[in-house]
Formats: structure tokens, C-alpha cells, sequence
């Protein structure tokens, strides 16, 4: 049985105001229809101490006025499509009479802090912390706890707070699924991380996963990763120069680029060797950045899903507002949002190994 | 006002570099890093400008009011707004208005009911809605951005018609006399300035314009196929052409390849709107860029403005975008 919620009433009554004055204290008003600081102080202690949370649905009810959640970011501006992630959260809030306070911190930890801060000072209801690519951040120290969830991101040390993250495992999964389907078996390289689970970009959350999601598909249909080549960082140049060396030493059958930008360069490289996609070498990547379904042939790729990301974000974070503060079980659950598999043109069946292959280095 | 996407295009990196170098997130190449830092300082970039203006206990708050879905460059607009109102001390507070009118003025009237010191609206499609006449009415510090609806209003928004003049005039400097146009959905504004651009670029190099020269594109990839299509299989077709916007640059593209027509070499290409990877193609695209982060920075600056002088006249502010010049129009850059 939940513990009687802590009423408005109830904070008013501690404080020793009336309930609209506590009500606008509260709601932020305070200081524009001069109520004295002193005052506002009282009912604000007495809030605290009673751990007092409004009733969410019936203020908005009975106000008209819309909730707030906030929205933290490293960035918004990484690519047109992670500005997805926004959209979805903004809907999703829209969807609830909630509109979102958006803050970019640029990865300056100061500015996070002042954010953080900024965002308690306007009362937001709760927050998401988001990361423009997927990684692991430290939980900063918040203000004072509120329900937060974090977006796109795993905390460095251990902390009870929901996490919603695309599903990379399983999207490796679908990746090498989609060349074994094909039927490949033999020759297939990969771009941007591994062989070994080792082999990756430090502090890249995503390279790890889909790494484990490629080897255990591949694992199960007992195929070998023929090679792979680390890039120091996932850019056209990178993948470009890391299939250059590739082809000076083996001729691949498939690749698998960690995202398509890895891709782009890796099409660059093969072009150059007078290979043609997919007919000498399938590719298949991930992300389903625009440039996918820009360059020929069209990426097979598996797409990143920022719009959903950001509406289940909202989502998980209103189960968290509208869930019991108190409760001491409280977990950090990690919610995985499918990644879908755009199935281009990119991959086909590898040619007979008796044909003669053109012009390879 | 510099970005980090400036610092970022500058040095020729991603903006996550850029992150990585000054925040020391991740290791990055030494002559990377080095070529941000330089970067940095040629641009005059300041990381930390954000971080002494919120102030702890206030509650300044701008509210900004646009169509996630509409707007092809939401993310950077929102970037370039939350930016530089920081800079100020506001905070920023983003609502949906889903290109509608009706939630626009129920967006726009949540916003004023949350007592947020000014807003920033990038108006929905179609006629006036009566978002415009609550804010006059309540004298709402306001801002309208990119669509510069009503002139009652302070406005900021691309100049369209001399930049398109401009172009058409660099693609007659290259030696074409057949320079074609795609243009984008009928009733749109951009489209009647671009239209009227292109005209004037003609006019102002000597040449006729030419009605088999021009096709509709309606703003989108597909029927921007068509056009081109439609354009090539004339008598004398354009040996130039100049896109109105992204999505049908997508679409010229898609024809001009099906068809085997090389770009630059059998027609030069000018497109609107930059993308992050135009200089990734091969041509690298020659392209308008929109000025948006520079449109956000004003559209703030001038509500600022707006707010602590609410009895100013206001003003319309039209800002010039930025040529990129690169291989597609026949320009051999590096």
C-alpha cells in the first residue's frame, strides 16, 4: 500500500501560508507578485522536507498550465537525424501537455552543472540526459534528485537510474545476419573495429556491442571474421584509408562498416581498386545516416531509431515521475530500442570464387 | 556568433572532434587536434561564454515555437537559439507546433501562460493564424523566425532573391547560356523568391529567360526527378542547373545519374541548402548555405532587444547565405 501523498494543503499547512501562496511559491511566481522571501523560503523548506511532488495530471487539469521536463544534451547538432532524438522527446512530451527545456552542454562538465541547475530553478518535472552518440557518461551530481532517465548513454559508475539505448547487440546481430542470408561465408572484413573485442574506439559504447552481436551471428552459423581494421575515429577518411590497406593485402568478399560514414570511405577505396559494389564486395553498415540512401548503391544498413529513442525516453522518464520516489528498490532498468535493418542494395550473393576477379591491387 | 559546427567546418572535422579535443573525452590524432585548436583560434570560438551567464535562482526563459518536421534544419536552428540565448542567461523552452495552426496558438498561448520572457516563432503553413494577433494583442516580446510573416512583427529570415541572382550569375561566369532552374512548391515564399532571383540573375547577365528552362519540383525528390527529366529531354536542354532546396537535389541527382549525365562535365549543378557531406560526393556539390546558425544568433539578439525596449519599431532582418563553391558548378577546387 503506497504512503498517503503529501498534499499542497499539507505543504502550505507547514509553512504556515495559504494554499495559493504555497501554490505560487511553487509554480515559480513568487517573486513576480511579491511574495517576501522570507516567506517563499518557508514554503519551499517545508516542500522539501515533506518530500512534496505535485499531482501532475490534476494541475495541468486545473491550470491549463503545462509541465516541463528537461532535456540536457551534449549536442543537438551532431547530424540533421539526431535532432530526431529531440523531435521524438518533444512529441512524446507534447502527447502528455509537457513541453521540454533544452540545454546543450557541449560535453563542458561546468556547463552541465549550470544547466542541471537551471533546469531545477524552473521546476522541471524531470530530466533526460542525452548523448548525441552512444557512450558512457558520468552521472553528474544532481542538484536534487528528480527522475531522470538517461538517453543514449550508460553511466561510467553504477547508478539507479533507467537507461534507454538503441539495441546494438542485436543490431550486429542483423548486420551479419544480412550478409549470411546472402550466403556469405568467407571474406568477411570489418571496418572501423575488431577482429578482437579489443579492437575498438575507446569509450565507444556502440563499437563493443555490435561487435558482440557480428561475432555471436557469425559464431552461429559457425563463420569466421576473416579480418577487421580499427578507426581511430568513424569518418569517411577513416574507413577510406582503413580499406586502402585492407586491399593491398587480401581481396574481401563483404564488409561490415561499424556506420556508414566508415562506408562511405570503404566505397571511396573499392572504387579506386576497381571493385563494384555489390557484385565483387556487399557492404553493410549501420546508422542509416541520409548519406545512405544518397550514394550508389544504396546502403544496406542498420538504422539508428532517434526519433523512438526520444519518445521512449519521455516515456520511461513519466513512469519514473509518475512512480513512487520513495521506493528503495528502485533499479536502473536499461531499455533497448529496436534498430531496424534498411535492406538496400548493397549486399548480394558473392560471385563463384572461380571467377576471375578485375584489376584488384 | 561562433558554434562548435563552425569550429567543426573549419578544421574539416566532425563536431564530436571538436568535443573530444576540448572536453579531452576521447584521444584524438595530434595533427587533428592541433588543426581544431588552430581552428578555434581562427574562428574566435569561445567555450565557456555559455557558462557564465546562467545565473542560479533566475528563471529567465525564452520560449521558441517551430515544426520539428517541417524544418530541415530544426536541430541546428534549436542549436544556434539555445546557444546564444545561454550566452544571455535565458534558458530555452521548445515546443512543437507541428506545422499546424491551431496548435500553434494553443503552443503559443501555453508559453505565455508559463510567463516566458519572450518567443521566438517560426510560424506555421498557410494563412495567418490568429497565433500572430494573441501575441500583439497580449504584447508578447516576439521574434518571427525564418518565416517572415507579418512585418508587424520583429523578423529574421534568409534573403533569398539576390543570393539566387548571385548563383545564376557564377554558372553565366563559367560560360552557360542554358541555365535551367528546379523550383520548389507553388505558394511558399522561398519558392516566388528564388523564382524571382533566378530571373533577375538572367536578366542582369544578358540572357533570355526561357520557359522549357524551368520545371517544378514541389519541394520534394520525386517530382524533382521528373522535372529534371522533363528539363533534359527538351531540344536544347540546360547545360546548368540550379536546385531549390535538398530533397530535390536528391531527386535531380537520381535522374541525372539513371540518364548517365556527368556533373560537372555534361551539366553543372547549384544546389540549395548545404548538407553536411556535399563535400563527400563525388562531385563535391557546389551549394547555398543557409545561414542558420547566424539566423538563430540574430533572431535571439534582436529579441533581447525586443525585451528590454518593447516600444521599438520593428525591424526585418534578412540575412545573405553563403555560396560553397565547390566542383559540381565547373569550379576546379583543389
Amino acid at each position: 500500500m503506497s504512503p498517503r501523498r503529501v498534499t499542497l494543503a499539507d505543504v502550505a499547512k507547514a509553512a504556515g501560508v495559504s494554499r495559493p501562496t504555497a501554490s505560487l511559491v511553487l509554480s515559480g511566481r513568487g517573486r513576480e507578485l511579491r511574495i517576501s522571501e522570507d516567506v517563499a523560503q518557508r514554503v519551499l523548506r517545508a516542500a522539501d522536507e515533506l518530500q512534496y511532488r505535485p499531482n501532475i495530471v490534476s494541475v495541468g487539469l486545473r491550470t491549463g498550465t503545462s509541465r516541463t521536463i528537461g532535456f540536457v544534451s551534449d549536442t543537438v547538432a551532431t547530424s540533421r537525424l539526431a535532432g530526431d532524438m529531440i523531435k521524438g522527446a518533444l512529441e512524446a512530451a507534447r502527447d502528455r501537455g509537457f513541453m521540454l527545456f533544452i540545454g546543450e552542454t557541449e560535453g563542458d562538465a561546468e556547463l552541465e552543472r549550470l544547466l542541471l541547475q537551471a533546469m531545477h530553478d524552473r521546476q522541471v518535472d524531470g530530466l533526460i540526459l542525452a548523448s548525441m552518440f552512444t557512450r558512457t557518461i558520468k552521472v553528474p551530481k544532481s542538484v536534487k534528485p528528480m527522475p531522470t532517465v538517461l538517453l543514449n548513454a550508460l553511466p561510467k559508475q553504477p547508478a539507479a537510474l533507467p537507461a534507454v539505448l538503441p539495441d546494438e547487440v542485436e543490431a550486429g546481430r542483423v548486420a551479419a545476419r544480412a550478409l549470411l542470408d546472402a550466403g556469405h561465408r568467407d571474406g568477411i572484413h570489418l571496418i572501423g573495429a575488431g577482429p578482437r573485442m579489443r579492437d575498438v574506439p575507446p569509450g565507444s559504447v556502440a563499437a563493443v556491442e555490435r561487435l558482440v552481436g557480428i561475432r555471436e551471428a557469425l559464431g552461429e552459423a559457425d563463420v569466421k571474421v576473416a579480418g577487421g581494421r580499427i578507426c581511430p575515429d568513424w569518418q569517411p577518411e577513416h574507413g577510406l584509408a582503413a580499406t586502402r590497406e585492407l586491399l593491398r593485402t587480401v581481396r574481401p568478399r563483404a564488409l561490415i562498416c561499424l556506420n556508414d560514414r566508415i562506408a562511405m570511405g570503404a566505397y571511396q577505396a573499392l572504387d579506386d581498386a576497381g571493385l563494384k559494389v555489390p557484385d565483387d564486395v556487399s557492404v553493410v553498415s549501420f546508422d542509416d545516416h541520409p548519406i545512405a540512401s544518397w550514394i550508389r548503391p544504396k546502403l544496406t544498413t542498420v538504422a539508428l531509431p532517434h526519433y523512438e529513442l526520444g519518445r521512449k525516453a519521455v516515456d520511461v522518464l513519466f513512469t519514473e515521475i509518475d512512480g513512487d520516489p520513495a521506493a528503495s528498490d528502485r533499479k536502473g532498468d536499461v531499455h533497448r530500442v529496436p534498430m531496424p535493418l534498411r535492406a538496400r542494395e548493397s549486399v548480394a550473393p558473392p560471385q563463384d570464387a572461380a571467377r576471375s576477379g578485375a584489376g584488384s591491387s | 556568433m561562433i558554434t562548435m559546427s563552425d569550429v567543426a567546418r573549419h578544421a574539416g572535422v566532425s563536431i564530436s572532434t571538436v568535443s573530444h579535443v576540448l572536453n579531452e573525452t576521447r584521444v584524438v590524432k595530434e595533427e587533428t587536434r592541433r588543426r581544431v585548436l588552430q581552428a578555434i583560434k581562427e574562428t574566435g570560438y569561445s567555450h565557456n561564454t555559455i557558462a557564465r551567464s546562467l545565473v542560479s535562482g533566475s528563471t529567465r526563459t525564452i520560449g521558441l515555437a517551430l515544426s520539428a518536421i517541417t524544418n530541415f534544419y530544426f536541430a541546428d536552428l534549436v542549436s544556434a537559439i539555445e546557444a546564444r540565448a545561454g550566452e544571455a542567461g535565458y534558458t530555452l523552452l521548445l515546443a512543437d507546433t507541428h506545422d499546424d495552426p491551431e496548435v500553434e496558438l494553443r503552443v503559443v498561448t501555453t508559453l505565455q501562460q508559463r510567463r516566458v520572457d519572450g518567443i521566438l516563432l517560426a510560424t506555421a503553413a498557410g494563412p495567418r493564424g490568429t497565433a500572430l494577433r494573441h501575441l500583439q494583442e497580449a504584447g508578447t516580446p516576439t521574434v518571427l523566425v525564418d518565416r517572415c510573416a507579418s512585418p508587424r512583427f520583429d523578423q529574421v529570415g534568409v534573403e533569398n532573391v539576390q543570393a539566387t541572382a548571385d548563383l545564376v550569375a557564377h554558372l553565366a561566369g563559367h560560360g552557360h547560356r542554358r541555365i535551367g532552374m528546379v523550383f520548389g512548391r507553388r505558394g511558399l515564399r522561398t519558392t516566388a523568391e528564388r523564382l524571382e532571383g533566378y530571373r533577375r540573375g538572367l536578366r542582369e547577365c544578358g540572357l533570355e529567360a526561357d520557359d522549357a528552362l524551368m520545371a517544378g519540383g514541389n519541394s520534394n525528390a520525386d517530382d524533382a526527378e521528373r522535372a529534371v527529366h522533363l528539363l533534359l529531354e527538351g531540344p536544347r536542354p540546360p547545360t546548368a542547373l540550379v536546385v531549390a532546396n535538398n530533397h530535390m537535389t536528391i531527386g535531380a541527382m537520381r535522374t541525372l545519374e539513371r540518364l548517365g549525365v556527368r556533373v560537372p562535365g555534361d551539366i553543372a549543378l547549384a544546389a540549395y541548402d548545404d548538407f553536411e557531406w556535399a563535400a563527400l560526393f563525388r562531385p563535391r556539390l557546389t551549394t547555398v548555405a543557409q545561414p542558420i546558425a547566424h539566423i538563430g544568433g540574430e533572431a535571439v539578439r534582436m529579441l533581447l532587444e525586443r525585451i528590454g525596449e518593447p516600444a521599438r519599431k520593428p525591424r526585418t532582418v534578412r540575412l545573405a547565405p553563403r555560396l560553397m563553391l565547390r566542383d559540381s558548378c565547373g569550379c576546379a577546387t583543389g
